[in-house]
């Protein structure tokens, strides 16, 4: 009878037609240690490094020598620091990152990038970087593009160009500005952040919660099941397109991936920037005692050996995502099968017992 | 049943009559705005052929809005011919924008590139700034003839201060106000028994209603039961201190259904502002939604504050901003007090 009530409670919780938690689970879990430790040692220093990391950008941008090709691998080096750095914060679209004046995930890294866009806008020399039809034309993306489409020999000669440089300046001042007003924001958002009570759609467990669940979907969508051909538009398969992975010059894709999942997992342990095991969701998770409905036992350790599999599914790959994708797609398809497994765990279990809705949804598919 | 109680002076004996819980009236009569609603749903059918590429003639689009030797082909007019026209009832100088719009669209649907979303889905046909003829035809059509008729013409002073003569009335027949009255209910495209807890099956602005209830409001509730019903049956009665009342709520509630929209849109609009398609069209339609706040005879924002908060949005939709679709949302959602604007 017991069991029986559980499953009951279990088909509400996936038709999400409540948002109660499980019988007899502590209501009284406070938040606000959680929210001090992730605004004070994960929010805060991880975005000084992304800015820190676009000024040392800057600096290689500034110096850039095209008739030198130690310059542009240096350029090249701070592109890619930058970028992984990127991964560690995009996780934040709340508060002062989802300001409009913001909106760092679409402005810092929309991708695929528009090449035609880029080579337009370098070509005209007039292009307003603020215009949406921009966002897949600057950004992260765009140093991709310009830094790492040809050979070397070959982008010496086409970023002695000065209109290419000034373009990627232009990029630049346009990710610094915006950060720089997100960092600016989060002096004082972090009392609102850290203060914040209840469960409701506006409440920092509820925005925390969304955009942990948003990246993890955009990792397992954007970043891998669509350019792999696993993911559905309404229920029509679509074809695999390496072209529309992310960092396809770059070949970071992997790289970019691994550091997103450990974003994740730090915020999810509690892990700051500087390496010290506070307090994260799993802590939160362990207070309700909660159980897992994907595999057997306790969700906090389900969900931490989670991030521990998929992490390792991608550290197997020799190659960079476009190639396993032509040349290895069942191993693809295995990591693929990882991170879906992860997504009920977060969607259906975690948020349960965070009595959390899920108010952001990914790109209808799979 | 409500009874209504109604007194003249505060001694005199009250009147009390019923009003219904829908717009059951047996001698309502507004086929004439049954026809204009499917007239209006035909001629839009003809215009979206562009969106899948075929080319939209702008003579036979302007022959639909006037109703002039165009042979109507929906179910609606299966057995006849509507007599009725669009045109005619559109508020003067918006006829010829409209006309210029069909001639836009006649040339984009020959020159013009249609615009497809990333999810390839949706297909929509732009002018070069990005606005939608389509939208801009059939929503300026809604505002500028069905709104506009159904708030200020056929409630005014000029169209309630005829005869009324109701025990003059025999089998089937209906007083000159009772009319009057059904009209403008005939142009919201309302299903009698319309409500917040029933909100479907309407057309045009009786379907757009369901919009107010995403934000909250008992918008609809209030539009059919406090307004038209109440108002006929006050008419029935020959009550036009409660007539007066209903009219007032009736202008003031549908209202809300423009103003609903159009944050709906906005609030669209910004989720897929990265999408040129979703975007323009989004806007296209909440600015058509907007303008039509215009012609309502009462209305509880001003031209100017419309014309700005249209501004807003600057004159080229490729070069629109989240953060100008976030002003001209929050100064839409000012105008009416609205607090929880990314609700709807």
């Amino acid at each position: 009878m017991k069991r029986f009530t559980q499953i009951v409670v279990i088909i509400f919780i996936v038709l999400g037609l409540g948002s109660c938690r499980p019988d007899g689970v502590d209501d009284k879990v406070e938040y606000s240690d959680l929210f001090e430790n992730v605004a004070d040692n994960i929010v805060v220093p991880r975005y000084a490094q992304f800015q820190s990391d676009l000024s040392a950008l800057e600096a290689s941008l500034n110096t850039f020598d095209a008739s030198d090709v130690s310059s542009l691998i240096s350029l090249q080096e701070q592109f890619k620091a930058a970028y992984l750095s990127w991964q560690s914060v995009s996780v934040f679209e709340f508060g002062p990152a989802a300001e409009y004046s913001a909106l760092l995930r679409a402005n810092c890294n929309s991708f695929p990038a528009n090449i035609s866009r880029i080579e337009e806008n370098i070509e005209v020399g007039d292009y307003n970087l603020d215009f949406p039809s921009n966002y897949e034309a600057k950004g992260i993306p765009a140093f991709d593009y310009l830094l790492f489409h040809t050979n070397n020999n070959d982008l010496l000669v086409e970023l002695s160009e000065s209109s290419r440089i000034a373009y990627l300046q232009d990029c630049l001042d346009d990710m610094q500005a915006r950060v720089d007003e997100v960092v600016n924001a989060w002096d004082s958002y972090r009392a609102v952040f850290v203060g914040s009570e209840g469960d409701d759609q506006n409440s920092s467990l509820s925005l925390l919660f969304n955009q942990f669940l948003y990246d993890f979907e955009r990792i397992k969508r954007e970043k891998l099941a669509l350019p792999a051909g696993f993911a559905s538009n309404y229920g029509i398969p679509l074809d695999a397109d390496t072209s529309v992975v992310e960092a396809r010059f770059s070949k970071m894709s992997f790289q970019l991936m691994d550091a997103n999942l450990a974003s994740l997992e730090n915020i999810y342990l509690g892990i700051g920037n500087d390496g010290l095991d506070g307090v994260g969701i799993f802590e939160k998770l362990k207070e309700y005692n909660a159980q897992s409905t994907v595999v057997d036992g306790d969700l906090a350790i389900a969900i931490q050996e989670q991030f521990v599999i998929c992490r390792a599914a991608i550290s197997q790959f020799t190659n960079d995502l476009a190639f396993e994708i032509v040349h290895n797609i069942s191993e693809v398809q295995e990591t693929s099968n990882q991170f879906q497994k992860m997504v009920p765990m977060i969607k259906n279990d975690m948020r349960s017992y965070l009595s959390v809705t899920v108010t952001l949804t990914d790109a209808d598919g799979d | 049943m409500i009874a209504v109680l109604a007194s003249c002076t505060e001694d005199a004996p009250v009147n009390i009559y019923d009003v219904p819980a829908s717009y059951n009236f047996e001698n309502a009569s507004y086929g004439g705005q049954v026809d204009r609603l499917n007239m209006l749903a035909e001629l839009e059918t003809y215009l979206k052929v562009a969106n899948e590429g075929g080319v939209v003639d702008a003579a036979t689009a302007k022959a639909m809005f006037a109703n002039d030797s165009y042979t109507w082909t929906s179910e609606a007019f299966a057995e006849a011919q509507p007599t009725e026209q669009l045109k005619s009832k559109t508020f003067a100088n918006q006829q010829e924008i409209i006309e210029a719009l069909m001639d836009e669209l006649a040339d984009l649907s020959v020159n013009g590139t249609l615009t497809t979303s990333a999810n390839g889905e949706k297909t929509y046909l732009f002018n070069e700034k990005g606005f939608e003829p389509i939208q801009l035809i059939s929503k300026g059509i809604m505002g500028a003839c069905f709104y506009y008729q159904g708030t200020s013409v056929y409630l005014s002073d000029a169209k309630m201060g005829v005869d009324n003569d109701v025990d003059a009335l025999a089998e089937g027949e209906y007083t000159d106000m009772q009319h009057h009255f059904d009209e403008s209910f005939g142009y919201l495209g309302a299903p009698i028994e319309l409500s917040v807890a029933n909100a479907e099956g309407g057309a045009f602005w009786g379907k757009y209603a369901k919009k107010t209830t995403n934000g909250g409001l008992s918008t609809i509730d209030n539009l059919m039961q406090d307004g038209f019903i109440l108002g006929r049956a006050a008419i029935n009665n020959e009550d036009y201190t409660m007539r007066d009342e209903a009219i007032g709520t009736i202008r003031a509630e549908w209202e809300m259904i423009p103003v609903a929209a159009a944050l709906h849109y906005l609030n669209g609009a910004i989720e897929d502002v990265a999408d040129d398609a979703l975007r323009n069209h989004q806007l296209s339609e909440a600015i058509a939604f907007i303008s039509a706040l215009e012609y309502n005879a009462e209305k509880s924002i001003t031209v100017i504050q419309i014309d700005a908060i249209i501004a807003e949005l600057g004159t080229n939709l490729y070069e629109v901003t989240p953060e100008m679709i976030n002003a001209a949302r929050n100064s839409l959602a000012d105008a009416f007090g609205i607090t929880n604007a990314t609700d709807y």
